[in-house]
C-alpha cells in the first residue's frame, strides 16, 4: 500500500458522521485534530468532532483492520447521536463531577439507543465495546461507572450490582415513555439529569472519590462529554480547541488578513517593459493560507491510480479524440462501406471518411484567481451590489458546480501595494473540502488595495510547480493590471502578458473571466481574445456557462 | 415480471399510452427506469426495441441503413423503425450520450405527426397506436455539458424517478432476491446512508441495483467483508477516504 492510499480519519469519519445523519438537511460537520498529543477521547462540540492525535494516526494505519473500522463507526456514530438527540451545553449548576459523570453516562446510553432505533444493528456495534468482563477489571468508582455503562446497554445487570440495579429501573420510565425517549430531548435530558443525579449521590454514599483530571470515558469511543456541559472555562477551550486544532492541522486560516508572522515570502523576476529584460527577484509575495507545499501533492494524489511506471502521471492525462475529414491518410472503413452503399444506392453520401486524430489535453486541476483590489469595491449601477460581490457570487457559483462533479479546484485572491507587498491569500486547496469555512473565507475577502496581476500570476505557477502543465487557471478580475509605483500603464499588462505566456509555455490554460461594465479594454491583449470571458455583472449566468464548458470539458 | 410501483408512475405511463405521448423517464443510475419500462411492455403485452445510446449512435443506428450484400444493397430497419412499422415500445436508454443528429429524428414521432422520415428510402413511415417512444437518461453527472435540447423535452411527458425510500427499497430487495428481511433492510439503509455521501466526492451513491446484486451475492451465506466490498464498495469508488468511509460503514453487517 503506497502513502496516497491511507486514509485520513478525519476525513473518514466527517464522511461517516454526514452517512449517519437522519436529517436530510443536517448540518454537516467537520473533524478536527486535537492541537496536544497524548490519548483522549473524542470531543463533540456544536462545530463537530475534535479527535486525538494519536485516534488518527492510529487510524491512519489500521483502517485495513475490521476493529479500526468498527471503531470509527462507533466514533462517529455515537457523536451524531449527540448532535441528534443531545441538548448540549447545558447548564451545569451546582453539580459536582461525579454527578457530571454519571448524568453524561446515562445520557450516552440514551441517545446511543435512540440512534440504535434509526440504524439498524447500530446497537450491536456499541456492545461490541461495552464488554462485561472488560467492565470487571476496571477498579474504583471508574469501574462502577463501566459497569453502569454496560447495564445500560444491555438494560439488564449481569454483574448483581445494587447500583445499576437502581439506574435500571429508573430508566426503564424513560425507555418506556417513547415521548421522553423520542421526542422531547430537553424533557429526556431533564430525566437523565435527576436520575444521574439520585445515583451520583449513592456513589457519594458509599464514599467512592472521583477525581475528573484522571477520568477517562469508558468505553473511549465515546466522547469525553465536556460538548454537553456550559462550562464558561471548557466552552472557551473548546473553541480554541477547534480552531487551533484546524489551524495547526491544516495550516489554514479561517479569517483571512495578513498577519507578518505568519505569510511566506516569495520572491519573483518581473519583465521591465522600459528596460526591455527581467528584474531578478523584483516582486515579493506574501503568501498565507493553504500550505503551499500540499497543493502539489494535493493533485498527484488524486490522479495517484492513473501513475503506473509506463505512463508517468503527467502522460496519463493525455486523452485522443477523433473526428472526420474528407481528406486524410486513415480511412475509416464503416464510413468507407456506408459511403459505397449511398454512392450505389444514388442516395447523398457522406464523404467525411477519414478519421482525423487529435490530441485532447485533460486538466488536473482548475485554479481560480481572485483580484480583489480596491476598484472591486465599486458599486455596479443601479445595484446594491459591488463588482467584489458579483465576482464572489460568480466564484463560488462556479465553485459549486466544480465541487458537485469532484473536480479538484483551488482559491485564491490576491491584490497589491507596490512590488514589495504583493498578498496571496490561498482559501482553498484543490483537495479540501469546499466546506462553509471555504465558503464564509471567501465571503470575509475585503477588496482593498492594487492589482499586480504578473506576480500574482507566477506565484500560482511556482507554488502548482511539477503539476502546472495540468492545471487550468481562471483570473477573474474587474479590470486591468496596475499598482501604485508610478509606471507607464503598459509596464503591468506587458509583465501580466509575460507571466501568463510563463504559464502557458509550462503547459497550464490561462482564461480569464472579467467581470465589470468595461468590458474587453486591454485584458484581450493580455490572455488573447478567446481566453477572455467578459461578463456583464447584471447578467453573469451566460458568461459563466460559456467559462464552465469550456472548462468541464478539459477533465475526463 | 415483478416491479414494485412507488408514486404513480404505472398509471401515468399508461395514460400516456392510451394519448399516444412518448414519455421521458429521468433518474439516477440503478434506481429502475429500464425495469419499469420492461415491466409496462409487459403489462401491455408489446415488444420492446430497446437502444442502449452513446456518444457513437447516430440517426443511421436508430433508423436503419443500406447494407452490402452481393451486388445488392438491402435496407435493414432500425429498432425505431422496425418499432414504428410494427408496434411496440422504442425505449432509448441514456439518450442525452446520442449524437445531436440522432436526437433530432426523434421530433416527428414525438409529436402529434408521430410520423418517422426516412430520407435514405423517401418514406415516411406513421406510427401505429401501438407504438410507444420512451427515452430515459440520468441528469446527474453531465447535465449541463450534454442536456436534450428544449424543443426535444418539450415534446415528452416527463417521470422523475428516484431512489426508493428504505422501506420500499428494502420490499424490492427482498422481493427480488427472497433474501433474509433483515438482511434486506440492512443493506436499504446502507444504501440511503452511502447516498447521503454522494455529495462528499461520490459521483452516484450505491444504487438499488447494486444492492439487489448484493443480496444475490449474499443470500444463504455468511456474511464476510470480502463479499460486501466486493458488491458494494469496489464497484463505486476508488477514493481511498471513501472506501474506508463506505468499508467502516459497512461493519453494521460484520
Amino acid at each position: 500500500m503506497s502513502v496516497s492510499d491511507t486514509p485520513q480519519a478525519d476525513v473518514v469519519l466527517a464522511r461517516l458522521l454526514v452517512a449517519l445523519a437522519n436529517n436530510p438537511s443536517g448540518v454537516s460537520r467537520e473533524v478536527a485534530i486535537h492541537r496536544e498529543g497524548g490519548e483522549r477521547n473524542p470531543a463533540v462540540t456544536p462545530f463537530g468532532l475534535v479527535i486525538s492525535q494519536s485516534c488518527r494516526e492510529a487510524f491512519g494505519t489500521f483502517f485495513s483492520s475490521g476493529e479500526q473500522r468498527l471503531s470509527a463507526l462507533a466514533i462517529a456514530a455515537h457523536a451524531q447521536a449527540h448532535f441528534e438527540f443531545s441538548p448540549l451545553f447545558n447548564r451545569m449548576g451546582r453539580l459536582k463531577d461525579l454527578s457530571l459523570a454519571v448524568i453524561s453516562l446515562i445520557e450516552d446510553a440514551r441517545v446511543e439507543a435512540r440512534m440504535g432505533l434509526v440504524v439498524p444493528k447500530l446497537s450491536e456495534v456499541f456492545a461490541r465495546f461495552l464488554d462485561p468482563q472488560k467492565a470487571k477489571t476496571i477498579v474504583g468508582v471508574e469501574g462502577q461507572l463501566a459497569q453502569i455503562a454496560v447495564c445500560l446497554h444491555l438494560r439488564t445487570d449481569p454483574f448483581e450490582n445494587l447500583l445499576c440495579k437502581k439506574v435500571l429501573s429508573m430508566m426503564e420510565l424513560v425507555w418506556r415513555m417513547p415521548s421522553i425517549l423520542l421526542l422531547d430531548q430537553r424533557r429526556a435530558f431533564d430525566a437523565v439529569r435527576e436520575i444521574g443525579s439520585v445515583i451520583a449521590n449513592d456513589l457519594g454514599q458509599l464514599r467512592y472519590r472521583f477525581d475528573r483530571s484522571r477520568y477517562n470515558v469508558w468505553p473511549p469511543y465515546r466522547d469525553d462529554n465536556s460538548g454537553l456541559w456550559s462550562d464558561e472555562k471548557a466552552e472557551d477551550l473548546i473553541h480554541e480547541t477547534v480552531s487551533q486544532g484546524k489551524a495547526t492541522d491544516y495550516s489554514e486560516s479561517s479569517t483571512p488578513g495578513l498577519d507578518a508572522d505568519r505569510d511566506l515570502l516569495f520572491f519573483y523576476d518581473e519583465w521591465d517593459s522600459s528596460e526591455n529584460r527581467y528584474k531578478a527577484g523584483y516582486a515579493t509575495v506574501k503568501h498565507r493560507g493553504v500550505h503551499v507545499t500540499r497543493m502539489g501533492a494535493e493533485i498527484r494524489q488524486r490522479f495517484s491510480s492513473l501513475i503506473t511506471a509506463d505512463a508517468p502521471w503527467t502522460k496519463a492525462l493525455r486523452g485522443h479524440r477523433f473526428s472526420f475529414s474528407d481528406s486524410g491518410d486513415n480511412l475509416d472503413l464503416d464510413r468507407t462501406v456506408e459511403r459505397s452503399i449511398d454512392v450505389v444506392s444514388g442516395v447523398a453520401s457522406n464523404d467525411r471518411i477519414y478519421r482525423i486524430w487529435r490530441r485532447r489535453k485533460f486538466r488536473a486541476g482548475i485554479l481560480f484567481l481572485l483580484d480583489a483590489s480596491q476598484s472591486a469595491n465599486d458599486r455596479i449601477s443601479g445595484t446594491f451590489l459591488s463588482v467584489l460581490d458579483v465576482q464572489k457570487r460568480a466564484l463560488i457559483s462556479l465553485a459549486d458546480r466544480f465541487s458537485a462533479d469532484a473536480i479538484p479546484f483551488g482559491i485564491f485572491s490576491f491584490n497589491s501595494n507596490t512590488q514589495d507587498d504583493v498578498r496571496v491569500i490561498a482559501h482553498k486547496g484543490f483537495l479540501t473540502l469546499w466546506s462553509d469555512n471555504e465558503r464564509q473565507s471567501l465571503k470575509n475577502l475585503q477588496a482593498e488595495l492594487s492589482t499586480r496581476m504578473g506576480a500574482a500570476l507566477r506565484h500560482s505557477g511556482a507554488i502548482c510547480n511539477g503539476v502546472l502543465q495540468q492545471l487550468a487557471v481562471v483570473v477573474i478580475t474587474d479590470g486591468e493590471p496596475t499598482d501604485i509605483d508610478p509606471r507607464a500603464p503598459e509596464y503591468f499588462d506587458v509583465d501580466t502578458h509575460r507571466a501568463v505566456q510563463e504559464l502557458r509555455q509550462s503547459g497550464a490554460e490561462v482564461l480569464c473571466l472579467k467581470i465589470g461594465e468595461d468590458l474587453r479594454g486591454r485584458s484581450a491583449m493580455i490572455f488573447g481574445q478567446s481566453n477572455l470571458f467578459c461578463v456583464n455583472p447584471k447578467a453573469v449566468s451566460p458568461g459563466l456557462l460559456q467559462l464552465f464548458r469550456k472548462l468541464r470539458k478539459s477533465f475526463v | 415480471m415483478n416491479y414494485i410501483e412507488y408514486s404513480h408512475e404505472k398509471a401515468i405511463f399508461l395514460r400516456a399510452f392510451e394519448e399516444q405521448l412518448p414519455v421521458m423517464i429521468k433518474g439516477p443510475t440503478g434506481c429502475g427506469k429500464t425495469r419499469f419500462v420492461e415491466y409496462m411492455a409487459e403489462s401491455l403485452n408489446l415488444p420492446v426495441f430497446t437502444v442502449s445510446c452513446n456518444e457513437d449512435t447516430s440517426a443511421s443506428d436508430l433508423i436503419g441503413r443500406f447494407l452490402l450484400k452481393g451486388m445488392e444493397t438491402p435496407w435493414l430497419d432500425g429498432p425505431l423503425t422496425r418499432a414504428v412499422r410494427h408496434g411496440g415500445i422504442c425505449y432509448l436508454d441514456e439518450v442525452v450520450e446520442a449524437r445531436q443528429e440522432a436526437v433530432v429524428i426523434l421530433n416527428s414521432i414525438a409529436d402529434h405527426r408521430r410520423q418517422l422520415f426516412i430520407d435514405k428510402t423517401n418514406e415516411v413511415l406513421t406510427a401505429p397506436p401501438s407504438f410507444m417512444l420512451v427515452v430515459s437518461y440520468n441528469p446527474g453527472y453531465q447535465s449541463v455539458l450534454r442536456d436534450l435540447k428544449e424543443s426535444v423535452k418539450q415534446r415528452f411527458i416527463g417521470l422523475r424517478f428516484d431512489y426508493p425510500t428504505r422501506d420500499h427499497e428494502s420490499q424490492i430487495i427482498h422481493s427480488e432476491t427472497n433474501c433474509d428481511h433483515e438482511l434486506a433492510v440492512l443493506l436499504a439503509d446502507f444504501g440511503y446512508r452511502s447516498r447521503r455521501m454522494k455529495e462528499d466526492g461520490l459521483f452516484e451513491g450505491v444504487s438499488t441495483r447494486m444492492l439487489i446484486n448484493a443480496a444475490k451475492l449474499l443470500r444463504g451465506k455468511s456474511l464476510n467483508s470480502e463479499m460486501l466490498e466486493s458488491a458494494l464498495v469496489d464497484p463505486v469508488t476508488d477514493e481511498p477516504n471513501l472506501r474506508a468511509s463506505l468499508k467502516a460503514l459497512l461493519s453494521v453487517f460484520l
